[in-house]
């Protein structure tokens, strides 16, 4: 199940490391191409100073001939080594005074020369042009100084790039092949680390999917999402193993409450059920009196009556959840509420030699329906195991200072031990089944208790009971306050 | 007076169809929402009772196509699905009244009844006003309404409040059964089954102000079925 068309973790992972790579070589490589350049060019500028001190000096020595600067000049050219270089002195009018031999071929015109610079040679920045055999060139041109009072002469320079170029172009290539194999290196590894960082994550993907309801089932969810051998899970991931964890244990128990549900109930069932089948096999069995079999359909329809609560019952405390959007909230006068169920029960108590006394102020906002209904099943619990001559006293009122309400119905009834406490509120439970059952035609479901949990998680009200064997029972439901 | 009745499972349609006819009304039963539709068509019917739950059209649909095609007889819906919202979908629907599976045959009985009084002027009352005034006479028992006090024999009945709601809800019934589902609903506004017999007491105790020594009893038990006050000579 996939929700949109989202990448998937690795391979953005992947993307993303490959991309810095090649970003970041990239970069790498931007910067060494610039720094070669500048190496280079800046040997051609420590040759320029060179040269332009050895001919400064040579125009020194000889200011009328120029004999030395022409001697120089030639040699200098003819140097094998300084092959791609040119010189020209002039006097500035374009008449070279001396010159490197094939200068005119291997240099552009001089009016493509930038202007002289003076004497600090460190000014000296070489421009580009093209010479006439179509090479790049760099040429510059500096002043030479004579004696006071004659004319400078200008020294025009130039260097053959093409090598450099040649050169560069060479080192690019290499910086380029550097690159995209860093690069795919990079990648490589990248995809190797990526899938060894997510295996834990794949691992704890197969401990969910394997959870079934058979393993819920059998394990109750109850063992832990392992890690892999005896190392404890890296910690991005040990907050969602830890929560999985709980997700199963929590669901582990939902699913043998619900089991546990569904064969009470079904054995709940099976009672009246039989009673239903004796009632009308036997009544088949011989020849009876109209008056036998009247009697028979009676007690039938008794059954059916108490089935048919049972399965109200059942359906109210298993559909509890959708009900929660179901329930209808309104404001109302606490006191009014208690005093119709406490009519209800009246004539019982009543009868049974029991006083109600009602003790409530304040409002309640709740669904009144099942406010009274649940308020009706621990009345009438308080009436049934409280003796002649008992009181069972009902109060509401605000509580916390106005943050919840709480309602008590107290009994001075029989008491309920100490052991069976905590499963008062379960589903069919009931304390002494023999006696409870004695109570014939209005037998009990068991369930009147776990609808008034049920009831009261509805409202996320929280139910107790607190009781004294021979003393009396007192059961508390804290609303809190809405609105 | 004729009733129509829409519903899929063969034994629910038998039995209730006998039954409303055994009471003296005309029953007409369909298994399908579109018969039950063309039916309704074809001859007008007082009341139509509609099981939500059918394969085909479901009550929903049903009764949609009923009040599209202008056919405005009241219809009592029965359903085994009680969810509240299931409930007010039911009456926006245009049904009149609700009742959810498994009911007592009096039960039912009593709501056909109270529907069909509804829609007519009411017949059976003795002595009883719309505006719920009035004197109701049973042999010797007198129930003035209006004052809201009772007598017997000429000797005045000293019941409670609720005591006296009971006996007026049993008496303008005169004769119909009335459950103690019914009875707790209606008397004391409890729509949750509870697991008390708190009906019986009450009864009993009506019983005991009203049947006194000697006199002839008026509140009778069926077994099974609920309570009826009615004179037996």
């Amino acid at each position: 199940m996939s929700t949109g068309s989202s990448m998937a973790l690795g391979t953005r992972l992947l993307l993303a490391i490959t991309a810095a790579a090649l970003l970041t070589l990239s970069i790498a490589g931007c910067y060494l191409d610039h720094a070669m350049h500048r190496g280079l060019v800046h040997e051609h500028e420590e040759l320029l100073v060179d040269h332009l001190a050895a001919v400064r000096k040579a125009v020194a020595a000889d200011t009328a001939t120029f004999h030395e600067v022409k001697e120089l000049l030639h040699l200098t050219g003819a140097d094998k080594n300084e092959k791609s270089y040119g010189a020209l002195v002039d006097a500035g009018t374009g008449d070279s005074l001396a010159e490197t031999p094939g200068f005119r071929t291997a240099s552009p015109p001089l009016s493509a020369f930038p202007p002289p610079v003076d004497a600090s040679v460190e000014e000296a920045r070489f421009a580009t042009a093209t010479n006439g055999e179509r090479h790049p060139v760099y040429i510059t041109s500096a002043l030479v100084p004579r004696a006071a009072g004659m004319a400078p002469l200008v020294y025009h320079y130039t260097i053959d790039a093409k090598p450099e170029q040649h050169f560069m172009q060479g080192f690019r290539l290499q910086i380029g092949a550097a690159v995209l194999g860093g690069t795919m290196l990079i990648a490589a590894l990248g995809w190797i680390i990526v899938r060894r960082g997510l295996a834990p994550l794949h691992r704890i993907t197969q401990h969910i999917e394997s959870t079934t309801a058979k393993v819920l089932q059998s394990t109750g969810g109850d063992e832990a999402i392992p890690p892999e051998s005896a190392q404890r899970w890296p910690q991005e991931l040990a907050t969602l193993a830890s929560a999985f964890t709980d997700l199963r244990h929590r669901l582990g128990h939902a699913f043998r409450q619900l089991q546990q549900f569904s064969d009470d109930a079904a054995h709940e069932i099976r009672s009246p059920l039989n009673n239903l089948f004796n009632l009308a096999s036997l009544a088949l069995q011989h020849e009876r009196t109209p008056e036998e079999y009247r009697s028979a359909l009676e007690s039938t329809l008794e059954e059916c009556e108490r089935l048919r609560k049972l399965a109200d019952s059942l359906l109210f405390i298993s559909r509890a959840d959708h009900r929660k959007s179901a329930l209808t909230f309104s404001t109302f006068p606490a006191d009014e509420a208690i005093r119709e169920i406490a009519d209800y029960h009246a004539a019982l108590a009543s009868d049974k030699g029991v006083a109600l006394s009602i003790r409530a102020r304040g409002m309640l906002t709740a669904d009144r329906m099942l406010f009274r209904q649940a308020l009706t099943n621990l009345v009438s619990n308080a009436i049934r195991h409280t003796p002649a001559g008992g009181r069972i006293d009902i109060a509401f009122g605000p509580a916390n200072g106005g943050a919840t309400s709480v309602l008590v119905v107290e009994d001075t009834g029989e008491g309920i031990a100490e052991a069976p406490l905590p499963h008062l509120f379960d589903s069919f439970y009931r304390i002494d089944t023999a006696r409870t059952r004695a109570g014939g035609a209005s037998a009990q479901t068991g369930l009147g208790l776990a609808i008034v949990k049920t009831i009261a998680d509805l409202h996320n009200a929280k139910v107790s009971v607190s009781s004294e064997v021979g003393k009396g029972s007192r059961f508390t439901i804290l609303w809190p306050q809405l609105g | 007076m004729r009733i129509l009745l829409v519903e899929d499972d063969p034994k629910t349609r038998e039995l209730l169809s006998k039954g409303l006819r055994e009471e003296g009304f005309v029953a007409d039963a369909v298994a399908h929402g579109l018969l039950g539709v063309e039916s309704a068509e074809d001859r007008a019917y007082d009341l139509i009772v509609l099981d939500i739950m059918m394969p085909g059209w479901d009550g929903w649909r049903t009764i949609a196509e009923l009040r599209a095609r202008g056919i405005r007889t009241p219809v009592l819906f029965l359903t085994a699905r009680d969810s509240v919202p299931d409930r007010v979908k039911g009456l926006e629907l245009g049904a009149q009244d609700y009742l959810v599976k498994p009911f007592a045959w009096s039960e039912f009985l009593a709501r056909v009844r109270n529907i069909l009084r509804r829609q007519s002027p009411p017949e059976s009352e003795v002595g009883f006003h719309p505006d719920g005034s009035g004197v109701i006479a049973i042999h010797d028992l007198e129930i003035d309404l209006t004052r809201m006090k009772a007598r017997r024999g000429g000797k005045p009945l000293d019941l409670t409040a609720k005591e006296f709601q009971l006996l007026a809800y049993l008496a303008r019934r005169s004769g119909q059964v009335l459950s103690r589902t019914t009875l707790a609903e209606q008397v004391w506004d409890m729509n949750f089954s509870t697991d008390s017999n708190a009906v019986d007491v009450a009864i009993g105790r009506l019983r005991k102000k009203l049947d006194g020594a000697g006199e002839t009893k008026l509140i009778h038990t069926l077994r099974g079925l609920g309570f009826t006050l009615e004179f037996r000579p």
